[in-house]
């Protein structure tokens, strides 16, 4: 009998949102709701993480940037085929990662996601993170599809165009995350060092 | 007028016969319109002139592909049966970052638009989240910049007139409450309402001003965009267009305004 009720209770807890993922195509942003059990603190409305659209981190596994919940993260949008901008993004979040105690870099994440949606394969950002030895504890690299791109982008204020020739103009951000995703710095440009990225980073990792 | 109408249609007939061969035989639904491959409309002059170029190094050769692009702005009644199915975009429920404040501020209710303005008004007050979210729903896309611009120029023939159309619309101060869309004339695409009546979200809006700026290692990516900058247009006079992209260059993705809507766009072979 207590088994029963127990059974017809998980059953109640699951149904509407059960309800609500069947209406929902896997890329509609609406049914994170329903897949959220693990996480039962609701999501700030001002987390970027409200979008949900789908990425591959460089293991081929599928992601949301929900995934990252739970740790401050630096995060910038670049491609690995970028001979310019893209080296000084990157050299600027390992200057971050640089200047973080040992205690706070265990407890963030480093985001790159590509624009190139073509070219950078999970294979491609694997290589990438080995060539460039980023601790894959700390690192994660995405892939996405273009849709998935354009939400970001649309979301962190970031502009983009493809090229004909398959590179991109992008503007150069380092956005830091706080645990629940909401933005709280935009360092924009390639100009100055990351040092307020840094201990702010460094302060939301404590 | 009657016979300016009709020549109109005739024509716009005749360029959907045209482009419906080249796109393989495919068909418009009857509330979309198919506009055949062509360059975009130019705007900024390519390269060398110091401007930021947004068509820059594209190249004479990237035409755009035929494309269909809805007849008319999406409407509220539209908008509404959206929300009623996907109801995590209603006013009470959306999340903040992806709709301001003031998403559907002037609907009665979550899902009722209200009387004040006519059902089939354009919807105005969403977000490119949100427009964004409609057309994916619809199994569509927004059109991207260099869609809408080629969807408005018509077939080319935008006259000095249509120019002073435009600009009287542009500078008039937006109080009335926004009339039905499909109300004037279509262009030479069969397209409504895309001067007169209210701005529109691109799928791409915030690529237009991307200067080749972002790849010199001092360039900061704010100061894309100023008045000088229409020296290098290709029509200095074009002012219509030039407010257009700076006004796509002042928005954010979670904006919404009185009189900023949208419409959707979709390739030929899949409406």
């Amino acid at each position: 009998m207590t088994r029963m009720t127990l059974v017809l209770a998980m059953a109640l807890a699951v149904l509407p949102g059960a309800a609500r993922a069947k209406d929902e195509p896997p890329h509609s942003h609406g049914d994170h709701r329903s897949l959220d059990v693990d996480r039962p603190a609701p999501l700030s409305g001002s987390s970027i993480y409200q979008s949900g659209s789908e990425w591959t981190d460089m293991d081929g596994t599928r992601v949301r940037l929900r995934s990252l919940r739970g740790r401050p993260v630096a995060l910038a949008m670049v491609y690995t085929h970028c001979t310019t901008a893209c080296p000084l993004i990157l050299a600027n979040l390992q200057l971050i990662e640089s200047t973080l105690s040992p205690q706070a870099r265990e407890r963030v994440w480093f985001v790159l996601a590509s624009f190139d949606t073509e070219r950078d394969r999970p294979a491609v950002l694997k290589k990438f993170a080995a060539a460039h030895e980023l601790e894959p504890a700390r690192w994660r690299l995405f892939h996405g599809g273009r849709a998935a791109v354009r939400e970001l982008a649309m979301t962190l204020g970031v502009r983009y165009k493809q090229k004909a020739d398959g590179d991109f103009d992008h503007s150069n951000v380092i956005t830091i995350l706080d645990r629940d995703g909401v933005v709280r710095h935009q360092q924009v440009g390639l100009g100055a060092a990351p040092t307020e990225p840094a201990a702010l980073l460094e302060r939301l990792a404590r | 007028m009657k016979t300016a109408g009709a020549l109109i249609a005739v024509t716009a007939a005749a360029i959907a016969l045209a482009s419906g061969t080249a796109a393989g035989g495919a068909a418009a639904p009857e509330d979309m319109a198919l506009v055949p491959a062509g360059p975009p409309a130019a705007f900024f002059v390519p390269g060398g002139s110091g401007v930021p170029a947004a068509g820059a190094d594209r190249g004479a050769s990237a035409d755009v592909p035929a494309f269909l692009i809805d007849r008319r702005p999406v409407t509220r009644r539209q908008f509404a049966e959206f929300l009623r199915r996907r109801p995590e975009w209603s006013r009470s429920r959306v999340a903040a970052v992806l709709a301001d404040a003031h998403y559907l501020e002037d609907w009665a209710s979550d899902f009722d638009a209200g009387a004040r303005v006519p059902p089939d008004a354009p919807v105005t007050r969403v977000s490119w989240f949100a427009a964004n979210a409609y057309c994916q729903w619809r199994g569509k896309e927004l059109p991207t910049v260099d869609q809408w611009e080629r969807a408005a120029a018509g077939d080319g023939k935008d006259t000095a007139a249509t120019r002073d159309r435009i600009l009287r619309w542009y500078s008039q101060p937006a109080t009335e409450p926004l009339g039905v869309v499909g109300r004037g004339a279509p262009n030479a695409y069969g397209v409504y309402d895309l001067h007169g009546l209210i701005w529109e979200w691109t799928l791409d809006f915030n690529s237009t001003l991307i200067s080749t700026d972002s790849r010199d290692p001092g360039g900061k990516d704010d100061p894309l965009f100023c008045g000088s900058g229409s020296l290098g247009a290709v029509d200095p006079s074009d002012y219509a267009t030039f407010m257009r992209y700076a006004l796509r260059n002042s928005l954010r993705a979670s904006y919404t305004t009185s009189r900023l809507g949208f419409r959707c766009a979709a390739e030929p072979d899949r409406p």
